[in-house]
């Protein structure tokens, strides 16, 4: 079976500094994972790095079973790796089925450069989307800047899912918003998979990992410290990997 | 789920007439500031002068007298969605015009080939200010401040500090002669029949729609009725569609589809309203910032064209403040000088108010001094009204 | 060796004394740098470049003195600095185009510190100061203007426009007084109406084109004539004119003589331009420093009030340039005031004029 990501032996050094070392990890379609650590473990470094933000100073990155020499953030969502920002990247002066195919608008004729956008296209399958998630937002012709925080969020994930990408990397996706407001949110994330996505969650909140991932990668100091089956694990496991107690010399 | 997909399915069939309740205040924004000039032609014709507002032949002129600041309003609310500025208009205009008369008297050069320089030499400070903004970084507003002076500076040195005068008759025609009257008024009705149409069709539709919007709907078929019979009539009643007239509302036209109906248009208010963002969902923000500033060097080259042929002259101190008149129009119109909003549409009825109140005080014998007052005053308004507005709306 | 005092009697104490008092005024006309000071406020408008400055020096020095003459490009701060560079060069005389009228108060209270006579050049400093003010008599250039609106039409009534230049400026306000001053008895009899009148910031053409265009239409083109302050906006007004077909019967005035001036004045749109003789301005000015630096009295034909002070004017000739001296006018000013090939390049046959084809 061909992995959605697989990293072998992936570092990163930015002069004399480690940033990731020794990255060994996989993700199989139809999962959840999710990437936890301190400050300064490396999670930010990693996400950028599969994004293709970042470029691996040694190792192997596989998308979907290949490697691509020339990969960037362009060839990332070409080959279908989207990232849901931590700040979202929403326009709030646009309404949301244009933020949900902002870059990707759909047009049915134009020349190179120009495309004459078919908005009642772009209204249906926006629709379409959110219906495929399960998700209800109140009129897709209002500007993003009325939304609820949680609501945003939903729309940064449906622009995500909008081109049925093979993988979703998420950033704190919970940070900026309370338990509650959460909830619903971390419902979506385990659904995700079944429209064909999986999931990259880095996330500071165990409680969200527990609840939504398959297996956790715990990272510190730039290197993946150990890797636990998160129906067998605990939070107290989590941290303690994290801090790296009761770890061998 | 048979209900869900029920309601979807409503809330597709309605969200396809886009009924958006943020539009719609757009649009009462608009319908506001046209009622305003309307109040203002109407106070002026009846109270101000002896009727001398309301005639084909002042609408006519009104026509024109506003086109040149029209134009630029445009450019600028462009550039000003975007987060940027432009305050060399004024000295690249006189630049240009400047150029207009060497390429007419000095180098002796056909009326359309003077045109299409013009343009060119506008696109090319655009092109200049673009490559300075994208590559060293310098704020738009530095930028342009300091062509407000160079430029203004190589305006007055290639005549020498002189007036040349005397263009072409080819060239002297594009801002002097008019579209006979009847094809005038047949243009008009080309251009009215499928807009008014398409309003008729939006208000006699059903289903839900906030009460708002249906508001607005009546309003702005009725609106453009009224503007469309009326400009056929001016038109009709004196000489014909002018030129400049003629030449804004093409631009206008253009541009507003440009905004509204391609992607161009949605990266232009991506970029305003989140540059960060825009760049991550692979929008080449740099190239967008270049293309506005080269795009409203174009606009400057027309509207250094119509002016040109308007004086028949190229004075190089001409258009001192032409730059903040056309901000003042476009925020008057609507645009927020931080970016994100704004509206072909609202630029040119900004332009129009002030050309109005401009026109009005001149016929009514007042001096110029509170044609500046009325101006400053209106710019205040505006603006309070969007603040005092989004005040309300934010504490809901 | 050191000269013992006591020696001295009264009277050669009296007159040793007396040398010593007077040493600073002799210090200050005879210095002997035999240098006169011009501070400009620029050299890139032609008018100076052409006609000002070079006439000041070749007088200057025809009299036996060094010219040095300096430009501030309108930098106020900046001509401050000019004076103060040109008073310790140790000028005999001083001539300033104030940028400003009132930072040239302190300018020319400096100069006479040191006693060095102050020239006022074309714009007036309301200053004691002030030996002399060199400049057009603008209320002139008015009268003038209407006059001759009188001359040519013989009867002037009806409605009339006034272009005004920027307000607040003394050449726009002086100018337009000198308008009324001919005009008022008939506006008071009724028989000359002024339709509009307006102020235009930055002198702007378009907004006198604009005016006129406006006048026109709240006046069913009844106007008989436009008074411009110059001729910038007197374009303005011929291009309105023109669209309603009236270039050429109503009266259009201007100032300074230009190049679109001096076209539409061959084409019978504008009737006249002031000019004003800026070359025999600089030699004036050259002169009238000369007899100040060797300590000459210098009288003034006529007092000019300048905010509160009257100073003593030397006012220099303008006259109106109209199609019947327009040659010679380019005789003597082209092509260092205005380019008289510009003027009739792509001119019409019908309005040459015997004299003008060779510049062609």
């Amino acid at each position: 079976m061909t992995h959605v990501v697989e990293a072998i032996g992936l570092a990163k050094y930015y002069g004399a500094v480690t940033a990731l070392e020794n990255i060994d990890f996989h993700i199989a379609p139809g999962e959840v994972v999710g990437f936890a650590g301190d400050n300064g473990a490396g999670k930010s470094t990693l996400m950028r790095t599969i994004a293709g933000d970042v470029t691996p100073s040694s190792g192997e990155l596989r998308i979907g079973g290949r490697m691509d020499p020339a990969y960037s953030p362009r060839r990332a969502r070409e080959i279908g790796v989207e990232m849901v920002y931590q700040d979202l990247a929403l326009c709030d002066n646009l309404d949301i089925y244009e933020n949900i195919f902002l870059g990707r608008e759909i047009s049915r004729f134009g020349l190179p450069g120009l495309k004459v956008l078919d908005r009642p296209q772009m209204l249906a399958r926006a629709e379409e989307v959110l219906d495929r998630l399960d998700l209800h937002l109140p009129s897709l012709t209002e500007p993003v800047s009325a939304l609820s925080g949680g609501q945003r969020q939903l729309v940064a994930i449906a622009r995500a899912m909008a081109s049925s990408p093979k993988l979703v990397i998420m950033d704190e996706p919970t940070a900026a918003l309370s338990v509650k407001a959460g909830r619903p949110l971390l419902q979506l994330i385990r659904r995700l998979p079944q429209s064909g996505a999986s999931v990259m969650l880095v996330s500071h909140r165990l409680s969200d990992l527990m609840e939504t991932t398959d297996r956790i990668y715990i990272l510190r100091r730039g290197s993946i410290a150990c890797e636990l089956k998160t129906a067998e694990t605990t939070e107290t496991e989590i941290l303690h990997a994290m801090a790296g107690v009761g770890e061998a010399a | 789920m048979t209900d869900l997909t029920q309601s979807t399915q409503d809330v597709r069939a309605k969200d396809m007439r886009r009924t958006s309740l943020a539009s719609s205040r757009r649009d009462l924004r608009l319908v506001l500031l046209l009622g305003v000039t309307v109040v203002v032609w109407l106070a002026f014709h009846f109270i101000f002068t002896d009727g001398f507002v309301l005639t084909p032949r002042n609408l006519s002129t009104l026509s024109v007298q506003m086109t040149v600041t029209a134009i630029l309003a445009m450019g600028m609310t462009m550039l000003l969605i975007a987060r940027e500025i432009d305050l060399s208009a004024g000295a690249v205009m006189a630049l240009v015009m400047v150029l207009v008369f060497q390429f007419q008297i000095t180098l002796g050069l056909s009326a359309t080939s003077t045109v299409l320089l013009a343009l060119a030499a506008g696109a090319v400070v655009g092109l200049l200010h673009g490559a300075l903004r994208v590559w060293l970084l310098i704020p738009s507003f530095i930028i342009t401040l300091a062509g407000f002076s160079w430029l203004r500076g190589v305006a007055y040195i290639i005549p020498d500090g002189q007036t040349l005068a005397g263009a072409s008759d080819g060239f002297y025609r594009i801002s002097n002669s008019e579209v006979p009257p009847i094809a005038s008024a047949a243009l008009i009705v080309l251009v009215a029949v499928p807009l008014v149409g398409r309003a008729g069709f939006r208000m006699l539709s059903t289903g839900e729609k906030p009460t708002l919007t249906r508001v607005m709907e009546v309003i702005q078929f009725a609106l453009l009725l009224a503007f469309a019979l009326g400009a056929a009539w001016a038109f009709y009643n004196h000489r014909g569609l002018p030129y400049p007239t003629l030449l804004l509302g093409v631009l206008a036209f253009g541009l507003h589809w440009l905004m509204q109906n391609t992607d161009f248009g949605r990266h232009v208010y991506a970029v305003g309203g989140n540059p960060e963002a825009a760049k991550r969902v692979g929008i080449n923000v740099r190239l967008i910032v270049v293309l506005l500033f080269v795009f409203m060097g174009i606009l400057t080259g027309f509207a250094a064209v119509v002016q040109a042929s308007l004086l028949d002259a190229a004075p190089p101190g001409i258009g001192e403040l032409l730059a903040l008149n056309a901000i003042s129009a476009a925020i008057i119109g609507g645009t927020n000088l931080f970016g994100g909003q704004g509206s072909i549409p609202g630029a040119v009825a900004g332009a129009l108010l002030m050309a109005s109140i401009s026109n009005g005080l001149s016929l009514a014998g007042v001096n110029t001094f509170y044609q500046m007052v009325a101006t400053g005053l209106i710019l205040l308004a505006a603006v309070g009204v969007d603040s005092f507005t989004r005040r309300h709306e934010m504490r809901m | 060796m050191i000269k013992r005092f006591s020696g001295l009697n009264r009277r050669e104490f009296l007159a040793a004394g007396t040398a010593l008092a007077a040493l600073p005024a002799i210090k200050a006309t005879a210095q002997g740098t035999g240098r006169i000071g011009f501070a400009m406020e620029t050299f890139t408008v032609p008018r100076w470049r052409n006609l000002d400055k070079p006439s000041f020096e070749e007088a200057v020095l025809a009299a036996g003195f060094e010219p040095v003459v300096v430009q501030a490009n309108f930098d106020v701060a900046q001509q401050l600095r000019d004076v103060e560079n040109l008073l310790s060069q140790g000028v005999d005389a001083l001539c300033i185009v104030p940028i400003d009228s009132n930072s040239g108060i302190n300018m020319a209270r400096r100069a006479a510190r040191e006693g060095v006579p102050v020239i006022a050049y074309n714009t007036a400093i309301p200053s004691p100061d002030i030996s002399a003010f060199v400049s057009r008599d603008n209320g002139n250039v008015g009268r003038t203007a209407a006059q001759a609106a009188i001359d040519t039409l013989g009867d002037i009534s009806g409605k009339w426009v006034i272009c005004s230049g920027q307000a607040g400026n003394a050449v726009a306000e002086e100018v337009t007084a000198g308008y009324f001053e001919v005009l008022q008895p008939m506006i008071d009899s009724g028989a000359v109406e002024i339709v509009s009148h307006e102020y235009h910031s930055g002198w702007d053409p378009e907004s006198a084109r604009q005016q006129v265009e406006n006048a026109l239409t709240a006046n069913a083109n009844e106007i008989r004539g436009v008074f411009c302050n110059n001729d910038g906006m007197a374009g303005g007004a011929v291009a309105a004119l023109e669209a309603q077909g009236l270039a050429g019967t109503a009266f259009v005035s201007g100032q300074d003589a230009t190049t679109e001036a001096c076209r539409n004045i061959l084409e019978g749109k504008q009737n006249l331009s002031s000019f004003t003789r800026f070359d025999v301005m600089g030699r004036t000015a050259a002169e009238l420093a000369v007899a100040l630096a060797r300590g000459e009295a210098v009288t003034a034909p006529m007092t000019y009030s300048a905010g509160g002070e009257d100073i003593p004017l030397h006012p220099v000739e303008d006259f109106n340039v109209t199609r019947n001296n327009i040659v010679e006018y380019l005789e003597q000013y082209s092509p260092g005031y205005v380019d008289a090939s510009v003027i009739v390049a792509g001119l019409a046959d019908e309005f040459m004029l015997p004299g003008l084809e060779a510049y062609r």
